[in-house]
């Protein structure tokens, strides 16, 4: 009953999530390099992620450009609607999500300055953790998971738990030692871009149970 | 002498007199004819939709053009029957007022109920049935006669006794068509252009005052500016009347109506209700796979 017709809309719907796919793998590498650089001290590879976030900026620009392309010449309904609408979201999340990788490096570049720096503790193990949710949520986008995106609402409950732990911590450190407050701040912040970048995996978990079921619903609460 | 309203209030039944030649005039005869027996099913038989299907099976000769429709529309708002070709959206549409009596082979069973009464009930008036519940067709068909006279035609062999003037003025008004013809009120309805033909004939359409229309395809021979119109037309006539439309263009289908019932052959080639639901649903998140692949362009 189903026949091949508006494959060339298939077409640009499937592109349409390979561009998403590759714009969440560059939002990733600049949040994992991000960290990278702060654990292993690499002010280059800190430059190197700024560098590259205005070609991130202008990918999620032709998402954009392209789904508004598609709503008008192909006034899609159903999941077509979904799915552009879906692309539409995670361009903005992605693009974001990069953008805490930026920032880690901005602060990691500001922090090799302090004299006195701060041991790192538990913000290597938040950022595995927040990475592990954004490939989840890739994946559940690319494979239309529903309940590998449920799953994550799962793990954000651990991330939240950790940043916890970890803001704790670098407070604690900060009242013992008040000449580490510049770098114990510097690190809060890392900590919390973290914590953002494991809240937009939520989000796009979101819009992949949307894609697939029609229903809006939030999963980080 | 009556107001229009009273005698068009939904629900009043249609019983026909029995035994009597039909009468000259319907309006003047409606207090009488039309008042709710008191003995009757017909009193009990109110309901809160404006037209109801029950296991509607339509038939020409041996086949089953529509089979087992369950449908409840909801008054004053529009609802659309999308499908492919050969669904049996049309047929199901002409069932709501009997059009399909007029053809030999048609056979019908099951029960259409309007405000509650079943239409094809005994002694019900078929005539009576199509002024309650009007229809438009795919391509406009004013008569070859003025403007004026395509709009009083129907309320004069119904014998309407009251302003004719008035009527015809009201009814263009209410048809968006008024602005455009009032200078021209004696001229030919032919010399219109398509669209506005097409808004003549919804004024000629409730100046009988229906308390339902049936469009099937109104717009389809219209251009785009002519389509938007009457769509927004129909949205302003979904405040006094109940409108259904058959369309087979489904972004039209998705701007103007608030319900939407997807059909498709079954089979055996009868046509079936495969899903209804408000519109907004049905083109966000259908139910049914089948509905997606068709409203999305994926049906072979």
């Amino acid at each position: 009953m189903v026949a091949a017709t508006r494959a060339h809309f298939s077409r640009a719907l499937a592109n349409l999530q390979e561009q998403v796919l590759e714009l969440g793998s560059r939002a990733r590498r600049s949040v994992a390099d991000g960290l990278a650089a702060l654990i292993h001290e690499d002010a280059d590879l800190a430059r190197a992620i700024i560098a590259a976030d205005v070609a991130i900026n202008r990918q999620r620009y032709d998402i954009e450009f392209e789904c508004y392309s598609l709503l008008v010449t192909e006034q899609p309904v159903a999941s077509d609607m979904r799915i552009i609408v879906a692309a539409l979201t995670l361009a903005g999340e992605l693009e974001r999500i990069a953008d805490h990788g930026k920032k880690i490096a901005g602060t990691y570049l500001r922090m090799i300055e302090d004299p006195r720096p701060m041991p790192l503790g538990e913000v290597p193990a938040l950022g595995e953790l927040s990475l592990t949710m954004l490939d989840q949520a890739l994946r559940a986008f690319a494979e239309r998971d529903i309940a590998a995106a449920e799953a994550i609402c799962r793990t954000d409950d651990q991330a939240d738990a950790q940043y916890k732990r970890v803001f704790n911590a670098i407070v604690k450190q900060m009242v013992e030692d008040p000449q580490r407050i510049g770098a114990g701040t510097h690190l809060l912040g890392v900590a919390h871009e973290l914590e953002r970048v494991a809240d937009r995996a939520t989000n796009i978990a979101e819009r992949v149970i949307y894609t697939v079921t029609g229903e809006l619903i939030e999963l980080n609460l | 002498m009556f107001t229009i309203s009273q005698l068009t209030k939904p629900g009043r039944p249609l019983l026909r007199d029995r035994g009597e030649p039909r009468p000259a005039t319907v309006y003047e005869s409606v207090p009488q004819k039309l008042a709710v027996p008191t003995n009757g099913s017909h009193a009990a038989a109110a309901s809160a939709w404006a037209i109801e299907a029950r296991h509607l099976n339509v038939y020409y000769g041996d086949f089953r053009a529509v089979k087992d429709i369950n449908l409840q529309v909801h008054p004053y708002k529009i609802t659309a029957l999308i499908g492919p070709s050969g669904c049996g959206k049309s047929t199901l549409l002409r069932a709501f007022n009997r059009m399909n009596d007029l053809i030999p082979t048609a056979r019908t069973t099951g029960a259409v109920l309007y405000h509650g009464q079943d239409i094809y009930a005994a002694d019900v008036d078929p005539v009576e049935v199509r002024r309650r519940i009007g229809m438009v067709f795919q391509k406009p068909n004013p008569f070859p006669k003025s403007i004026y006279e395509n709009v009083a035609w129907g309320a004069r062999i119904n014998g309407y006794r009251g302003n004719m003037a008035e009527l015809v003025e009201r009814s263009l008004r209410q048809a968006a068509l008024w602005d455009e013809v009032k200078d021209k009120l004696h001229q030919s309805a032919l010399a219109l252009s398509g669209g506005q033909q097409q808004r003549l004939c919804i004024a000629r359409a409730i100046a009988v005052r229906p308390d339902i229309i049936l469009m099937d395809e109104p717009a389809s021979a219209l251009d785009p500016i002519a389509t938007l119109k009457i769509e927004e037309l129909m949205r302003e006539l979904a405040r006094d009347y109940t409108i259904i439309i058959v369309t087979h263009n489904m972004q039209q289908a998705a701007r103007v109506s608030d319900y939407t019932a997807f059909l498709m052959m079954d089979a055996d080639r009868a046509g079936m209700l495969v899903e209804y639901g408000p519109t907004r649903q049905v083109f966000t998140r259908p139910a049914d796979r089948r509905t997606e692949d068709y409203i999305t362009g994926r049906f072979g």
